[in-house]
């Protein structure tokens, strides 16, 4: 149960209890979360979505305590309200319990963006291949999450879709595998990419930002979690329903400029991030690729690859 | 290891930082989850890197008190870049602007400042002065953050302050005061005199002196705070008492501070808790003077209890109706002692009508 492994009815039926109770630690790369959940159908959805990550069994010193629970009766039973808190100063709305993992999901994310300061976070997808890091920057609708989730299906090594994590002192990406979080088209679009229906979450609709699927990483990309990545190329993908596929090569400046706005704690951690991103915007190359479908977006990233080699 | 023991965790670890090399995973667990609670996670690193232990340290524990220490690092340095930026706006304005709190702690090089959490800064201006001190930082780009007509009111007519402003370039509350305590407040001392002695820092910033710095940490925690939590401001108290009281002089002055100013009843418990809780050395002279301001006995035990069950957050198997009615308790006290009764009730139903309406 320790390592990132399928798990036994049993197993899964231990951590359900810890869940329910005070708690199961979920360790994802470098970062541990203690996570209690008070609905029951929050738990199962939870628990298909990360049945293959990694749950330490023994004790370890953890970075963050998630809590969503119903504040009372009426909440749990008649109309029922998931209340999230991270211990970080959050302030968020409590959402309807059929919105399910979406509680659990915001409720981390908040707790990485606005706690971690030991990595420099980059809003972006990251992936490997053949020891190339690729990081794919990007605002939200610019398919970053449908990009580096396609390519973590066709043989690369899936990091993250919303969290890259560089170490300053190394220079290393590292792996953060959360589930992929796909909005409106991008969730059909990657139901025909995976074609595997078990991989998914529900579908979450009417949420605040549309309707909302998580999918899980591949597998393997789990059991490598601990395996960092030296960068070598920055993407960053723009996506045009009407658009011909274009590639355009960044210039170093432009290059450093784009990932200092990418990055969610570039101010607070301060120099140490200047010196790790002017080194990593001159041995990296930086694209920014134009699509207008997820096949199209793959080939041109393949091809920068293959002219980088 | 009993609960006791955790409870008193981040007590052991602020009086004797190298005694974090000794913990285990429950405790380390234990203890950061006090830091966080309390706000004095930056503050642990920061005693760790000091003591010398830093690399004895698990490299997990080093994690998350690394993410506490860069993150008050941050926040001082915005601090500090949102006081050149007040100081740049007020320009032409010859009046004292004296940093107060965390602001005047940092600005000030104070021991207490290592780590500190602090996100907004506060301001004392003199009272004829504040709106033209308005007038300078809406002209500079703030701009205030509460528009409810009721809520303006609240705090230009009864608070002691302006309602937030913030630079919409960097998002810092900058709180604009005239006074220590709200003037509805029966303690509501003779600001005046604080603004008159306060310490030259650069150009037209100012801190308060040493005295009455303290006597400000000790209102802010005292009278009109909640106790709850607050183990980091008598901390601060601690580290200032220890911190001034290597001058000579400051004692005297100190006493005779809270005396002309009426806050001896405050600076009783101060003294009290901060013996309590750190075990700062006080001169006998000082505690034998103090004593006579202390309450009746009745009231010296509840307030013993409440302050020794809401400093530091609840251990396990505690009695919730005990901390629930401390905490509760205190928060009405804290009121109690901001206002008149009938203004403090048609304070609570208008704030508890809007409450609703919102629902």
């Amino acid at each position: 149960m320790g390592s990132p492994t399928k798990k036994s009815a049993s197993e899964l039926h231990s951590l359900d209890q810890q869940l329910a109770g005070t708690g199961a630690v979920l360790r994802i790369g470098p970062i541990s979360t203690r996570v209690a959940i008070g609905f029951p159908s929050i738990r199962q959805q939870f628990l298909k979505i990360y049945q293959d990550y990694c749950f330490p069994t023994e004790p370890e010193i953890i970075d963050h305590r998630l809590t969503v629970y119903a504040r009372n009766l009426f909440r749990r039973y008649i109309r029922p309200q998931a209340t999230i808190n991270t211990l970080m100063n959050d302030d968020f709305v409590p959402l309807p319990e059929s919105m399910g993992l979406l509680s659990v999901e915001m409720g981390m994310n908040w707790q990485v963006a606005f706690g971690c300061k030991t990595h420099i976070l980059f809003h972006a997808g990251v992936v490997e291949r053949d020891g190339i890091g690729l990081i794919i920057p990007a605002i939200s609708g610019s398919g970053k999450s449908t990009l580096s989730a396609g390519l973590s299906y066709d043989g690369w090594r899936f990091f993250s879709d919303e969290f890259g994590m560089l170490d300053p002192a190394s220079g290393l990406l590292y792996p953060y595998p959360r589930p992929v979080s796909l909005k409106n088209e991008s969730i059909a679009v990657m139901k025909s990419w995976v074609k595997d229906e078990t991989c998914f979450s529900p579908e979450y609709r009417k949420t605040p930002k549309g309707t909302i699927c998580y999918l899980r990483p591949p597998v393997d990309s789990l059991k490598r979690m601990d395996e960092p990545a030296r960068p070598r190329l920055v993407i960053h993908p723009i996506f045009d329903p009407n658009a011909t596929p274009s590639c355009r090569r960044l210039t170093q400046t432009m290059a450093f400029f784009r990932l200092v706005r990418s990055s969610a704690n570039y101010g607070d951690i301060g120099e140490a991030a200047f010196a790790a991103l002017s080194q990593l915007s001159a041995e990296c190359q930086s694209y920014e690729i134009t699509y207008s479908t997820l096949e199209e977006a793959i080939a041109l990233v393949n091809q920068i690859v293959d002219d980088l080699a | 290891m009993t609960q006791q023991k955790k409870h008193s965790l981040v007590l052991e670890a602020l009086k004797n930082p190298t005694m974090m090399r000794d913990l285990d995973v429950g405790q380390w667990n234990a203890l950061l989850l006090q830091g966080q609670l309390l706000k004095l996670s930056g503050r642990l690193a920061c005693d760790a890197e000091a003591s010398g232990i830093w690399d004895e340290l698990p490299p997990k524990a080093q994690q998350v008190l690394t993410n506490a220490r860069v993150s008050v690092a941050a926040q001082q340095r915005k601090i500090m870049w949102e006081v050149n930026r007040i100081r740049r706006a007020l320009v032409g304005f010859d009046g004292k602007v004296i940093l107060v709190k965390g602001g005047g702690y940092i600005a000030g090089g104070l021991i207490c400042a290592r780590g500190r959490h602090s996100v907004d800064i506060d301001i004392l201006v003199a009272r004829k002065n504040i709106d033209l001190v308005e007038d300078y930082l809406l002209k500079a780009g703030y701009e205030s953050q509460i528009l409810n007509e009721y809520d303006q009111h609240y705090y230009r007519d009864w608070a002691h302050e302006l309602p937030p402003l913030t630079h919409p370039d960097r998002m810092v509350e900058v709180d604009v005061h005239h006074n220590i305590l709200q003037l509805t407040n029966k303690l509501s001392p003779q600001i005046d005199l604080m603004i008159e002695a306060a310490v030259p820092q650069e150009d037209n910033i100012f801190v308060l002196a040493p005295a009455d710095m303290l006597l400000h940490s000790i209102v802010h925690q005292f009278v009109d705070g909640t106790l709850k939590g607050s183990l980091r401001n008598l901390l601060e108290q601690h580290e200032m008492i220890t911190e001034f009281g290597q001058n000579s002089g400051f004692w005297a002055d100190f006493m005779d501070r809270a005396e002309q100013l009426g806050l001896r009843r405050p600076v009783f418990y101060c003294l009290r808790y901060c013996q309590h809780f750190f075990g700062t050395s006080i001169p006998q002279e000082v505690l034998a003077i103090s004593a006579v301001a202390g309450p009746g006995p009745l009231t010296l035990k509840m307030m013993d209890m409440a302050v020794k069950n809401s400093m530091v957050p609840y251990g396990e198997g505690r009695s919730r109706v005990l901390d629930y009615l401390a905490t509760n308790g205190l928060y009405l006290r804290s009121h109690w002692l901001r206002m008149p009764p009938m203004m403090l009730f048609s304070h609570l139903t208008r704030k508890s009508l809007r409450r609703l309406k919102r629902a």
